[in-house]
């Protein structure tokens, strides 16, 4: 029985493979995406941020026709204490305007849209194929098999299966992850009518905040809970490192419970019908943890490749970019009849020139910067409460004295120096 | 032989959201082959593995998915009957299916018991009859040998046997073989297969046939029942106590 055989496999009907079969498709590429679930987005966590500028690259004017939530206009930063919270703000009206910057997307919506625009393209979308493994051939990658479902032959394999990538592993690419480096998140879907989103979290029709806590948020672990607004739901989640979970024997979805009880967001959250819950593993390691992103008849992509940006909550960005610079890497090499690793070690210059490796690069040191100072994210939101409060409370005290206070507070709590050690040790790891 | 598979895509039940303010589905919902289709669609196939011939495997309404599905399977060509207002209802359905039966003229039409959307269970039964063919339903399980159906069905208190000879439509329940997935080769396969696109106009069926019985009315959600009595964790004597009380409140001791 000859084997069946096409130009390229994508396994993985995420942002990234989704990417990189449209890019290829419109070249006229025979491309075949593999996807174990039931239809594109089945397997994917429901709410996320997508962002309007990377996401053009691949299909400009998308915002137009594609299955949107809301237009973020605001963004609120929390620094959560088991009852306070301190705010930073930051709102436009210019984000609410075409061409927008980053919408609120239910996942399982937007990656069948994206999928569709690669079917329309001209690709292959196979779904409910579980891949295994890859084929070899001469120590090259020369297609992948899919357990009882049989073998699929191919120039090039895009291993685009996600977090924690199994194909990347069974490829010799990755070698299997720590939990220091993948976070575990909890996200609840909730929903309340339209009209209600937009009184209580002050916006105008379509267009949505987005809000990102840190602190008593995850109990002090590192990670952050957010809230996002949909149209008529809301995605609320709380995720931290998989390490620091297991370390202080917590619970995920119990972190998630504490700050959905928290009183700055459980108003937010009063009335509302739960209507899905899910659990989903993201990369954090980030630039440390990189497999190797290319070799003979594959490369990776996306979450398989640990591209996010833990520090700026990007994800599906940095994987809609990748995909599309494989493809074109793809392209070249078809071009060359040649994929072996030489000609494909052309992803690795076009990701270094994107922002995708330039980001992963530029914020290399902060998780272990974090990860080594557990009290940032305790004593510090303390701290800060701790003098807030004292400020804000009229009580006669003379401002004279309150300002020693709130001075001999922050010494005490946080220890002479260390916040300036601190401040200026991130601004240096950031901007070196 | 020459089977007929009939499938009908529904929204995914594991995705069906209602908004009881709107009285509607939640749109956008992913629609996925009807369960008890996939069953009937493997049977057909492991008939066809067994004596040969071919499987069609046919759909009213919006289908793509579906009808590649079962290509994918191993049907061996689809035919899609599409047109404003289809599927319609259950005997809309019923009778573009019949009239298209009445033309590719199977030995064994397999269908789903049931969709997960409308749940009548009357397109099977409906086809049968408008074909004047003999009907089984509720089918666990079947064999076919010397040109016979051997064929177990599941009944309200137990099991019923029947002998049935083609032509004959059977529908299907999920206690049948899991259908298969496809395979790769299948997947790469179902690009080259015939896909038949009909209007049942091409069927001689003008707009009048296609009137439906059943209006639609919308959806509600059921009337919350009001929680009932719950006596726990108080001492025995007392429970029976508060029980006696709550039956003779309502007159229930005689």
């Amino acid at each position: 029985m000859s084997q069946e055989r096409v130009e390229v496999i994508v396994v993985g009907a995420g942002p990234a493979g989704v990417a990189a079969a449209l890019t290829l498709a419109r070249a006229g590429v025979e491309v075949v995406v593999l996807e174990r679930g039931a239809y594109p987005g089945a397997k994917n966590v429901m709410g996320g941020i997508l962002y309007r500028q990377p996401t053009e690259e691949l299909v400009p004017g998308f915002w137009r026709e594609a299955p949107l939530e809301r237009a973020i206009v605001e963004q609120r930063y929390l620094l959560l204490t088991e009852e306070d919270a301190i705010g930073l703000t930051y709102r436009t009206p210019a984000f609410g305007e075409p061409p927008y910057n980053a919408f609120s997307v239910l996942r399982a919506e937007w990656d069948r849209w994206f999928a569709q625009q690669a079917e329309a393209a001209g690709a292959l979308i196979a779904t409910e194929v579980t891949v295994e493994d890859v084929l070899w051939e001469d120590g090259r990658i020369v297609g992948v098999r899919a357990g009882e479902q049989g073998e699929l032959a191919a120039d090039v394999v895009v291993i685009a299966d996600g977090a924690n990538s199994l194909l990347a592993q069974k490829a010799g690419l990755a070698r299997d992850w720590r939990p220091e480096e993948q976070a575990l998140v909890a996200k609840e879907l909730w929903r309340l009518p339209a009209e209600e989103i937009e009184r209580r979290f002050n916006v105008p029709s379509g267009q949505g905040v987005a809000i990102e806590a840190f602190g008593a948020a995850t109990g002090g672990l590192l990670g952050y809970g957010f809230l996002y607004t949909n149209r008529d739901t809301l995605s609320i989640g709380t995720g931290a490192l998989l390490s620091e979970l297991i370390e202080h024997e917590v619970n995920v979805s119990d972190l998630l419970d504490r700050f959905k009880r928290h009183p700055a967001i459980a108003p937010l959250l009063d009335g509302a019908e739960l209507v899905e819950y899910s659990a989903h593993l993201i990369p954090e390691g980030g630039w440390r943890a990189l497999p190797t992103l290319f070799t003979d008849g594959a490369l990776v992509v996306g979450d398989a490749a640990g591209f996010v940006n833990p520090l700026s909550r990007e994800g599906s960005n940095f994987a809609m970019i990748s995909g599309k610079l494989a493809a074109e890497t793809i392209l070249e090499a078809r071009a060359l009849g040649d994929f072996s690793a030489h000609a494909l070690s052309r992803y690795w210059e076009k990701l270094e020139k994107s922002f995708v490796l330039q980001d992963l690069e530029t914020i290399r040191d902060v998780m272990p910067f974090v990860r080594a100072r557990p009290y940032l994210l305790r004593d510090y939101p303390a701290a800060f409460a701790h003098s807030l409060r004292h400020y804000l409370t009229v009580d006669s005290t003379p401002k004279a004295q309150k300002y020693r206070a709130i001075v001999e507070t922050l010494l005490a709590e946080l220890g002479p120096s260390r916040l300036l050690r601190d401040a200026a040790a991130l601004v240096f790891r950031l901007a070196r | 032989m020459k089977i007929a598979a009939l499938v009908k895509q529904v929204p995914d039940p594991n995705a069906v959201r209602f908004d009881p303010r709107l009285g509607e589905l939640v749109p956008g919902i992913q629609h996925v082959v009807n369960e008890y289709d996939l069953y009937a669609l493997e049977a057909a196939l492991r008939l066809r593995e067994q004596v040969g011939g071919e499987v069609v495997v046919a759909s009213v309404g919006p289908a793509r998915d579906a009808l590649n599905r079962g290509l994918a399977m191993g049907a061996d060509r689809a035919v899609a009957i599409e047109g404003e207002g289809l599927p319609g209802d259950a005997w809309v359905t019923a009778t573009v299916l019949a009239a298209w039966l009445r033309r590719e003229r199977p030995d064994v039409v397999w269908c789903g018991q049931e969709t997960s959307d409308s749940g009548t269970g009357s397109v099977g039964p409906a086809v049968a009859a408008l074909l004047e063919l003999p009907l089984v339903s509720n089918v666990v399980g079947w064999e076919f040998r010397d040109g016979r159906f051997e064929i177990e069905r599941e009944i309200e208190d137990g099991h019923q046997f029947q002998e049935v000879e083609p032509p004959v439509v059977l529908c299907a329940l999920s206690a049948l073989p899991q259908p298969r997935l496809p395979t790769l080769r299948g997947i790469m396969d179902a690009r080259r297969k015939p896909v038949e696109r009909l209007a049942p106009t091409e069927l001689d069926l003008g707009p009048d046939a296609l009137v439906p019985l059943v209006r639609w009315e919308g959806l509600r959600q059921p009337v919350a029942k009001a929680a009932g009595v719950v006596v726990q964790d108080v001492p025995p004597d007392e429970a029976v106590e508060r029980l006696l009380a709550f039956l003779e409140a309502r007159g229930l001791l005689g």
